[in-house]
């Protein structure tokens, strides 16, 4: 497993390619130097297994340190809030890349565009077309991909990672939040 | 081909001996018939013709581009970048670009179509006739064709009338693909225009065939009772010579059955059918069976079943010859788009052919008679029977060979990783390895059969092989029934429900269309169309949609065809047929317009598309949307003003068109009553869109299928299903509620007591419900003026 080989191979990204997140101080500098930061966590993220069990975690401690505000995709709303997470929106995948790909719109809470955007818990397929879009669309944004799959379409992206190894990462990640390093 | 020499058209001439009007005589034909509704200002209309309203539409619709690389290859020029705002060495940038491609898709699915319907319509007049009569469903179907009414403005009434239209599509699907050049087009909004012309000639092009198709065979003409017919692998009776037919170009398909039924054979073979041909299959004969769609392709042709192959044309895997020479079945390709590599054997004597065949002297031939296929394909099938016997032709593993081939797994994760759906084919192999076969066959569930996993595999395990073979009594459990395709909507249907769905007291129509690229298998599209036709929408299907509803069985044990009625009406599932038989569920809504609100058809697609958009609540649900047909067919239904859902694959079409329910300013409409413009609210929200989840697209359905003429009963009933739906599926209230509330009276009485505070908290004002258009040209009364 490479690390910079898109998990389905197919899903070449042309002639930009995500850097690889080598250690979580890269994410915790770029949570810093944001403005505006935003989780995307999308069907996937309710699964199961060691994948919700390690999203659900990093999620509830962006929020709770952070402020990070999170925005759930499809039909997840509800489900989170039994894991404990209270999204600040729900829309839907293709609806808020829309809104992130317009400089115009004014962000869930009224304020403005998002510069640092997080995603998670999405297939692969459906995941490498929305960070194009992203990539296309709004040049500007950081986009981090957390799932334990290398997306060349992200700014930022894990490379292909066996669980234990993914879950290990994100606590490392986690292990670094701080209300020093904000 | 048709030819036009001489072309007389006069608009009126006086006489003493009387007048004529509208006369339009071509050599050898008379177009159309005498027909005394006005005719509408885009008669057989270029993209010129309809871009306004196309602009209309794509301002409240914006693309959302999702290209597949940063890169463009389609000239000599490039590759170029065109990432982070680069142009093309031609100019081009990445909207535009992305623009073309969808435009490209389009093109061929309406090429597809169209072709189709050429090459049905030159049979069907070379032998039956040019002057064969147009019949889609006798005195029950008047606006026998209300996609061609509008848009060519003709009544046809033979199949000759049927070749003008044809001229007509081709010429300007060849200025469309032209326009794809480089160096052509620049603006992604115009090749957006062009993609929803490409959809709208699609539809004309769907339209035609099945009425051709419906004219001359024993189809079912506008039946809602059309008979129930078998579906699924466990139907078929393997012990008799078996057929299997697959594409959607009926002809041979219904020689076969011809020739069957006059050679006294009809009860000694199996003719089996996969995707449309097979749903078109049983419109001629409902005793054939369908075995299931396209992703049953490989699953059954390697369980060693079928004796003949017989492929025409579209969504035909592009490997059945090698499959079928795996299996050592005999493969006769019959149309000349797939000629698979064949040698033409059309003119051979019938003798030679099958002797050649059933000996393997050669894999396959290509014969383009269907008359010659019926013959070749029922006595090839008798003979290489008995020859099949000695051979290994099922592939299908036993559960011992099963646990051997899993035990080779080494867990590389190669499969998953090619996996459409990336399926866990490791972790299921390691328990099939211990004669656990449980999640193997859990996989075959969700498989879309393409086979990508097997030809990564380093260990060459037969993979889907090995899901067919842990699922064996699921395959063998396959015994469905649904209902034969019935064509067009009757006159009467639409008379009754006509206003209950412009008022939205029909909360809506509901229509499952496409492939079947589904992300979780068959059974999501049964769920959901059991679901609406539950609530009372009508839910209309085709192709292999039609099919997965069948798919499914509810505790009685009845597919959905036994448990809903197939009328047009509230509570009905109705399958219309084939991939050519959605024209008939953009005609209904066309049907609306003309039969309950008597607006002329004829040449006036702005002004009907107009009212279909702001007043039938129709939404499609193309769920494993794959091919390019599929994306020419929505186009069409954009163009009409229908929404359409896709599955996550069909995401991968590379562009969305969403409004934005939080711009105020893009919701208003005129008020054709007094000009003023008036705010409606985002109804429909989108035109197309991509659901992560079937829950997701319940909800998403529910809320699109409201419009801006509801009615305050109507409003209602909708917003009761969209919010009962997002609140069970998504455990809370939907947040938007207040957008869709224009007064007191919209909100549903039995959420009252939730709703009421919301509106109060977002401060909502009563708004009218205004007779609404996006047209200032209907407009009837301007500043105070008549
Ligand atoms: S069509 Fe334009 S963008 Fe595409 S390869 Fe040619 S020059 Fe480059
Ligand atoms: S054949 Fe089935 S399991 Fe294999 S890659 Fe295709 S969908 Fe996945
Ligand atoms: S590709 Fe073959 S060997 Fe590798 S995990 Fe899949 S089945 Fe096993």
């Amino acid at each position: 497993m490479a690390d910079q080989d898109p998990w389905i191979r197919s899903e070449m990204g042309g002639t930009k390619q995500a850097h690889v997140i080598s250690k979580p101080e890269i994410m915790v500098a770029m949570l810093k130097k944001s403005r505006r930061s935003l989780v995307i966590i999308g069907n996937e993220t309710i699964s199961g297994g060691k994948r919700t069990e390690t999203l659900i975690k990093l999620i509830l401690k962006l929020q709770n340190t952070y402020h990070t505000p999170v925005l759930s995709t499809a039909h997840i709303f509800g489900k989170l809030i039994a894991h404990g997470i209270k999204p600040d929106a729900n829309l839907g995948s293709m609806e808020i890349t829309g809104r992130l790909c317009d400089p115009q719109w004014k962000g869930l809470d009224g304020n403005g565009q998002y510069d640092l955007i997080f995603v998670a818990g999405f297939s692969y397929t459906l995941l490498s077309l929305l960070l194009s879009g992203l990539k296309q669309g709004a040049p500007d944004t950081k986009v981090i991909s957390l799932d334990p799959k290398y997306h060349p379409h992200a700014t930022w992206s894990y490379p292909n990672m066996k669980p234990d190894a993914w879950q290990a990462e994100i606590d490392r990640f986690i292990s670094l939040f701080s209300p020093d390093n904000m | 081909m048709n030819k036009r020499n001489i072309h007389i058209s006069l608009n009126e001439a006086k006489s003493s001996a009387g007048s004529l009007k509208g006369l339009d005589i071509q050599v050898g034909k008379i177009k159309g018939e005498f027909w005394d509704e006005k005719e509408g200002p885009t008669p057989f209309p270029d993209h010129i013709d309809l871009r306004n309203w196309d602009r209309t539409l794509l301002a409240r619709y914006k693309p959302l581009y999702l290209p597949f690389c940063d890169l463009c290859c389609l000239c000599t020029y490039g590759k170029c970048d065109l990432s982070g705002g680069k142009r093309g060495a031609c100019g081009i940038g990445m909207e535009a670009q992305q623009s073309r491609i969808v435009l490209l898709a389009a093109c061929i699915g309406a090429a597809t179509h169209t072709s189709h319907g050429r090459h049905l319509v030159t049979h069907l007049i070379g032998k039956y006739g040019r002057r064969t009569p147009i019949n889609v469903g006798g005195s029950n179907v008047d606006v026998e064709a209300p996609v061609i009414r509008l848009v060519c403005g003709i009544k046809p009434k033979t199949l000759s009338d049927l070749e003008t239209v044809l001229d007509y599509l081709e010429s300007q699907l060849t200025e469309l693909l032209a326009t794809a050049h480089t160096g052509q087009e620049s603006d992604p909004i115009d090749f957006e225009s062009k993609v929803f012309h490409a959809g709208m000639l699609d539809h004309v092009a769907l339209e035609l065939a099945d009425m051709a198709q419906i004219s001359v065979f024993d189809f079912p003409k506008a039946d809602p009772d059309a008979e129930l017919v078998k579906l699924g692998l466990g139907t078929i009776d393997s012990k008799k010579p078996v057929i299997l037919v697959i594409g959607h170009n009926v002809p041979p398909a219904v020689d076969i059955i011809r020739y069957s039924q006059k050679h006294d054979l009809s009860d000694k073979i199996e003719v089996t059918g996969i995707c449309c041909t097979a749903i078109d299959l049983t419109r001629q004969d409902p005793h054939a069976k369908i075995v299931g769609p396209i992703s049953w392709q490989l699953r059954y042709i390697r369980s060693g079943v079928p004796d003949v192959i017989v492929v025409d044309e579209q969504c035909v895997r592009a490997d059945l010859l090698i499959e079928a020479g795996n299996v050592s079945a005999p493969l006769i390709a019959t149309s000349s788009k797939n000629c698979a590599g064949l040698v033409d054997r059309t003119l051979d004597n019938p003798d030679d052919i099958i002797s050649d065949l059933v000996s393997g002297k050669v894999p396959g031939v290509l014969i383009l008679d269907p008359d010659k296929v019926g013959e070749i394909a029922v006595r090839t099938a008798v003979l290489v029977k008995e020859t099949r016997r000695t051979k290994k032709v099922s592939f299908i593993p036993t559960d011992q060979e099963l646990i051997e081939l899993a035990k080779r797994c080494g867990g590389c994760m190669e499969c998953t990783r090619a996996c459409p759906n990336e399926t866990p084919i490791p972790e299921a192999m390691k328990s099939a390895a211990l004669g656990n076969f449980v999640s193997l066959a859990e996989i075959y569930d969700s498989c879309i059969g393409c086979g990508r996993c097997e030809d990564v595999c380093n260990k060459d395990i037969p993979i889907h092989n090995t899901l067919v073979a842990a699922a064996r009594k699921k395959v063998i459990s396959e015994q469905f029934f649904v209902r034969a395709g019935r064509g067009a909507i009757q006159d009467i249907e639409i008379r009754e429900v006509g206003g209950p769905i412009v008022l939205g007291e029909i909360p809506g129509v509901v229509a499952f269309v496409g492939c079947a690229n589904f992300p979780k298998g068959v059974s999501e599209v049964a769920e959901m169309a059991r679901e609406f036709a539950k609530r009372r929408y009508i839910c209309v299907a085709s192709g292999c949609s039609a099919m997965a509803i069948g798919m499914y069985k509810n505790e009685d044990g009845q597919t959905p065809y036994e448990e809903y009625h197939g009328r047009f009406e509230a509570g009905g599932i109705v399958n219309v047929g084939s991939c050519v038989s959605n024209a008939h569920i953009s005609g209904a809504a066309i049907k609306i317009a003309s039969i309950f609100a008597k607006r002329n058809l004829r040449g006036n697609y702005e002004e009907i598309a107009d009212y279909v958009y702001n007043r039938v609540g129709a939404v499609g649900v193309a769920w494993g949307a794959m091919s390019q047909k599929a994306a020419a067919i929505a186009s069409g239904f954009w163009r009409l003003g229908i929404p359409v859902i896709v599955g996550p694959h069909g995401a991968k079409y590379r562009r969305m068109l969403m409004g934005r329910k939080d711009n105020e300013e893009d919701w208003y409409v005129y008020d054709t009553r007094t000009g003023e413009k008036v705010y409606v609210g985002p109804v429909p929200e989108h035109l197309f869109i991509t659901a992560e989840t079937k829950e997701e697209a319940m909800v998403l359905i529910a809320k699109l299928c409201m419009r801006p003429n509801d009615t305050s009963r109507g409003r209602s009933m909708k917003l009761t299903h969209y919010i009962d739906l997002y609140k069970r599926l998504y455990g809370i209230m939907p947040d938007d509620i207040h957008l869709y509330i224009r007064s007191s009276a919209d909100i549903p009485i039995t959420m009252k007591e939730e709703i009421l505070p919301i509106i109060t908290e977002k401060g909502q004002s009563d708004q009218i419900i205004p007779d609404p258009t996006l047209l200032t040209s209907q407009i009837r009364k301007r500043n105070g003026a008549k």
